[in-house]
């Protein structure tokens, strides 16, 4: 099983939390509130083609509208596969900070 | 209002698209415009047109290095589906690599070869501007040194002349001071002489020494690396003296290291001026030996025909003087020397490199037609994986490319293997050749890239038509169960074509091996076996005639008699007045002793007599030949007038005929036989010519030494033998036809791999015909034959294809030779004896082993 990477990580939890909604704009709308980064959309969409290429995502392409210019949209959701992916990435970083204290700086 | 202006800019829009296939990624373009507005309506419309140019770039970015990405691993795929591809049929692939290999191979070598022949003389930097002084029409190409001595003077042009001279087997001494006793000594091959301009016109390196000054004194002397390694070690010769022939001593100004691509040869360069001390300086600048390679360099800017008329004009009135015919000038460029052999010491063979290069290119066709046979036929093997991956979705373009990466790999293994092969096979190429090449050439990055590029091209242009044919099929055929073949009739087409080319090159090869046995055994008309010739030295010379006595007493010596060099080698041109024509002739000097020596025989008059002391100087004896050009009816008694003469074998007013021999091939049977003149005069003769009896020749040779150096200590003692160096005009011609017949075999060897693969795919698609026949009855031997017949009729095809195109080729190689042996039928029918042979052989071979098959294995696929 791959370990996901933290900007897989990163954009995944964005997809998921964004539910139905999930497209270029808003993942990158998503991705900007929870880290500051602001992501491309080119770069974005290669990413997620690769993620989904790898499995974790699959696409939906919805109809056109007007406002994009007469192009469509593509939805991205999270597989099964996917989601086992989060699970386990989860189970990893608790199994790392395991007993660990709240503030590592000062306790040697 | 307000929409118009939302909308991203178009040009970027444009741009974008550009980089967007016909796929979703148009939809990102959605998306950026989406967030583009509501920049726009947020922060204004400039801040939103820069973000989405910044968008723009970033992206275009990315899609590059992801559409790399994928294809490399889609491209890594492919190579894994080939190799397995490989593993899986080891005897095709095999048969396959190894014909490409041995093509490309081949190709490597003639291309060494042949880039060395090109490369004659390129290295000397002024390449554009050097010219070699000679008739118009190549008539003749050698100058006496007046003529370079008065380009020099009086051509402005000319900023620079070269004189160059050259003479054979010299010895060399080197006394060691303070050490005497342990003297070195060694043969010069090539001695030869030169302007001290010779190192401001040809590009020559120098090791030791300033080339300024080394040849500007006379005696002064210039060794190559390699004949001062011979002499004196690792030690710096400047400075040294060596003595030259026992005789004069000569100071060495230095040590150069000539490039082997250097038409001119040479082991040691002495100045010309010494010349002037050897034999004397009037002779120097005279218009009497006409031996010399003339150079002349011109300015950058020059107009070659502007200065070889104004050398024409220089020399009209003393060359007409002399010889009663004007001469008219041209100057030959550098570039051209080597190819036309201009009396050159090295020669090119510009036809045969040419035929090289397209044997080469032959080679590379029949190794490229086996891949695409081979590949075809085994269409039916791959059927499945095919249909397979069309119904899955794969499209017919990334099929199409699937498959020529497929063939390009192929390539690229064959090439691997070649580039090992040709390696391995250079030592033994390089004895073929006579030659010395080395893989320098290439390693050097414009080749790599060349040849990587033609590896792909080559893998691409085999891999075409497999690639297009197999992506073509059709799904439905492999699950309806059909077998696919591939054009059956284009299959033909191919190896009809491969017989042709094979076909050629055996009948090129027996006819090249016949005209070269040919004239090894053609009667020239003298004797030439078991005879010695060497130079007289010195001493020699002034007791010849004791010398003869001596010789003549060894038992072992049948023959003695002295002439002036090689017949047809050495010779005066001299000009002849008859009834109001004047012509020039070669004219040789000899003994009387010479006809008897050589067994030449007298057809009219007499020879010359010894006891006839009249005789000398004063008759001359012709061969058939020169009556021919003189146009005389009775020779006998005719008598010659003239009333000057310049340096002449004939030095009275009168010559008068006395005889004429019968024709004889004194010079190569490339050449017709040219007319000569025989006179004796004391004066010319300088070589030896023994003829020994075979029965006790090692015995006779020592007698012959001895008695050297019994009257002349202290020269080397050093001799040929007259059939050995005749053959030695034929080596070119004999070299040319070993590589050809290794070229040859090689390439059948190909066409026969090719063949063999194809027979067995051909049998092996039709074992369930032949286990039919079988069942109902055939016999072994009549399905052997009835696979024979079919490729019979193809190799009789190829025949009736080959046997014109070869004729006429081979009918264009033979116009070299004045004299070719007659044109027969028999390297035409061993030809198509050998191609049924093979062919018969193989396809045998192939159909035998499923003929003796069991039926029931064939049939039970059903």
């Amino acid at each position: 099983m791959k370990i996901l990477s933290r900007s897989d990580e990163i954009l995944l939890l964005a997809i998921y939390r964004l539910k139905d909604n999930a497209y270029g704009v808003s993942i990158t709308k998503e991705v900007y509130k929870k880290t500051g980064k602001k992501l491309a959309l080119g770069p974005l969409w290669v990413s997620l083609d690769n993620l989904s290429k790898k499995g974790y995502l699959a696409k939906k392409i919805a109809d056109p509208t007007p406002e994009r210019g007469g192009r469509g949209k593509i939805y991205y959701e999270l597989t099964p596969y996917g989601l086992n992916a989060l699970e386990e990435i989860r189970d990893l970083q608790a199994s790392l900070w395991d007993g660990l204290p709240e503030a590592l700086s000062g306790n040697i | 209002m307000k929409k118009i202006y939302m909308n991203p800019p178009v040009t970027a829009k444009w741009l974008f698209s550009l980089f967007t296939g016909s796929e979703e990624k148009k939809t990102i373009l959605g998306d950026m415009e989406e967030y583009y507005k509501e920049i726009a309506a947020d922060e204004g419309i400039i801040k939103a047109g820069l973000w989405f140019w910044k968008q723009l770039l970033f992206s275009i970015f990315c899609f590059l290095k992801h559409s790399i990405y994928w294809s490399i691993i889609m491209f890594g795929s492919y190579m894994k589906i080939a190799f397995r591809n490989i593993k899986r049929h080891k005897g095709y692939s095999f048969i396959n690599i190894a014909g490409l290999a041995i093509g490309i191979s081949i190709f490597l070598l003639i291309g060494l070869y042949v880039q060395n022949e090109y490369s004659y003389d390129k290295l000397n930097k002024n390449i554009s501007r050097i010219y070699k002084v000679g008739y118009v029409n190549k008539q003749q190409m050698t100058m006496p040194p007046a003529v370079g001595k008065g380009i020099s003077e009086q051509i402005t042009e000319a900023q620079k002349t070269v004189r160059f001279k050259f003479r054979r087997d010299y010895y060399a001494k080197y006394l060691p001071a303070g050490s005497p006793g342990r003297e070195v000594s060694t043969v010069i091959r090539y001695f030869a002489w030169a302007d001290p301009d010779v190192f401001d016109v040809f590009t020559i390196p120098f090791i030791a020494g300033n080339p300024e000054t080394a040849l500007s004194k006379p005696f002064s002397i210039v060794l190559t690396g390699s004949l001062s390694k011979r002499l004196f070690g690792n030690k710096n010769p400047v400075g040294e003296k060596i003595q030259i022939n026992n005789n004069h001593f000569y100071t060495v100004t230095g040590v150069i290291d000539p490039p082997g691509n250097f038409h001119l040869t040479f082991d040691v360069l002495t100045s010309f001026c010494t010349l002037g001390k050897t034999i004397g300086q009037t002779e120097l600048d005279s218009f009497n030996s006409w031996n010399l390679a003339t150079y002349v360099m011109l300015p950058e800017e020059h107009d070659k025909n502007h200065v070889a008329a104004k050398i024409s004009g220089l020399f009209r009135k003393p060359i007409f003087e002399l010889k009663n015919i004007e001469p008219e000038f041209d100057l030959y460029p550098l570039k051209d020397c080597y190819f036309s052999g201009f009396g050159n010491i090295k020669k090119g063979n510009l036809q045969g490199t040419r035929i090289f290069i397209g044997v080469a290119f032959f080679i590379l066709v029949i190794a490229c037609i086996n891949y695409i046979n081979l590949a075809t036929a085994r269409a039916s093997k791959r059927a499945k994986e095919i249909g397979i991956k069309k119904v899955v979705g794969s499209s017919q373009k990334k099929l199409i490319f699937q498959f020529l990466s497929e063939s390009v790999l192929f390539c690229f293994l064959a090439a691997i293997g070649g580039l090992i092969l040709a390696r391995v096979l250079l030592p033994e190429f390089n004895s073929l050749i006579n030659g010395s090449l080395t893989f320098d050439f290439f390693y050097n990055p414009v080749f790599i890239i060349s040849f990587t590029t033609g590896i792909i091209g080559t893998g691409i242009v085999s891999g075409l038509y497999p690639a297009f044919y197999l992506s073509s099929i059709k799904p439905g055929i492999i699950l309806k169960g059909e077998k696919l073949t591939g054009s059956a009739r284009f299959r033909q087409i191919m190896i009809v074509f491969q017989f042709v080319i094979s076909a050629v090159l055996i009948i090129g090869t027996l006819t090249v091996y016949k005209q070269l046995d040919f004239m090894r055994n053609k009667d020239l008309g003298f004797n030439k076996e078991h005879v010695i010739n060497f130079n007289l030295n010195r001493d020699l010379m002034k007791n010849k005639s004791i010398y003869k006595e001596k010789l003549l007493a060894t038992s072992g010596v049948m023959d003695v008699s002295f002439s002036q060099g090689y017949p047809g080698k050495v010779y005066n041109w001299e000009s002849f007045e008859h009834n109001g024509k004047r012509t020039g002739f070669a004219v040789f000097s000899i003994d009387p002793d010479y006809f008897k020596t050589y067994g030449l025989k007298l057809k009219e008059g007499r020879l010359f007599s010894k006891d006839k002391n009249s005789d000398k100087f004063r008759t001359c004896i012709l061969n058939e030949a020169a009556v021919k050009e003189f146009g005389l009816e009775s020779p006998v008694g005719t008598v010659f007038h003239r009333e000057k003469w310049g340096s002449s074998s004939f030095p009275s007013k009168d010559i008068e005929v006395i005889g004429v021999v019968e024709d004889f091939h004194f010079e190569s049977l490339h050449d017709i036989i040219h007319p000569l003149v025989f006179s004796w005069n004391e004066g010319w003769l300088w070589m030896s010519n023994i003829r020994i009896s075979p029965e006790n020749a090692t015995a006779a040779l020592a007698s012959v030494k001895n008695i050297w150096n019994e009257l002349s200590p202290g020269f080397p003692f050093e001799y040929s033998f007259l059939d050995e160096s005749f053959d030695r005009q034929y080596k070119n011609d004999e070299r040319f036809m070993n590589i050809f017949i290794y070229f040859t075999l090689l390439g059948i060897f190909i066409a026969f791999l090719g063949l063999f693969g194809l027979a067995a795919f051909t049998v092996e698609r039709r074992f369930r015909e032949i286990g039919i026949r079988k069942v109902l009855g055939a016999s072994v031997s009549s399905i052997v034959f009835l696979l024979n017949t079919e490729y019979s009729r193809l190799v009789i095809i190829a025949n009736i294809i080959a046997w014109p195109v070869a004729w006429f080729a081979m009918d264009r190689w033979l116009q070299n030779f004045a004299y070719r042996a007659g044109t027969g039928l028999s390297e035409f029918v061993f030809t198509g004896i050998i191609s049924a042979f093979i062919t018969v052989m193989t396809v045998s071979f192939q159909s035998l082993k499923a003929a003796l098959a069991n039926p029931v294995k064939s049939l039970k696929d059903e």
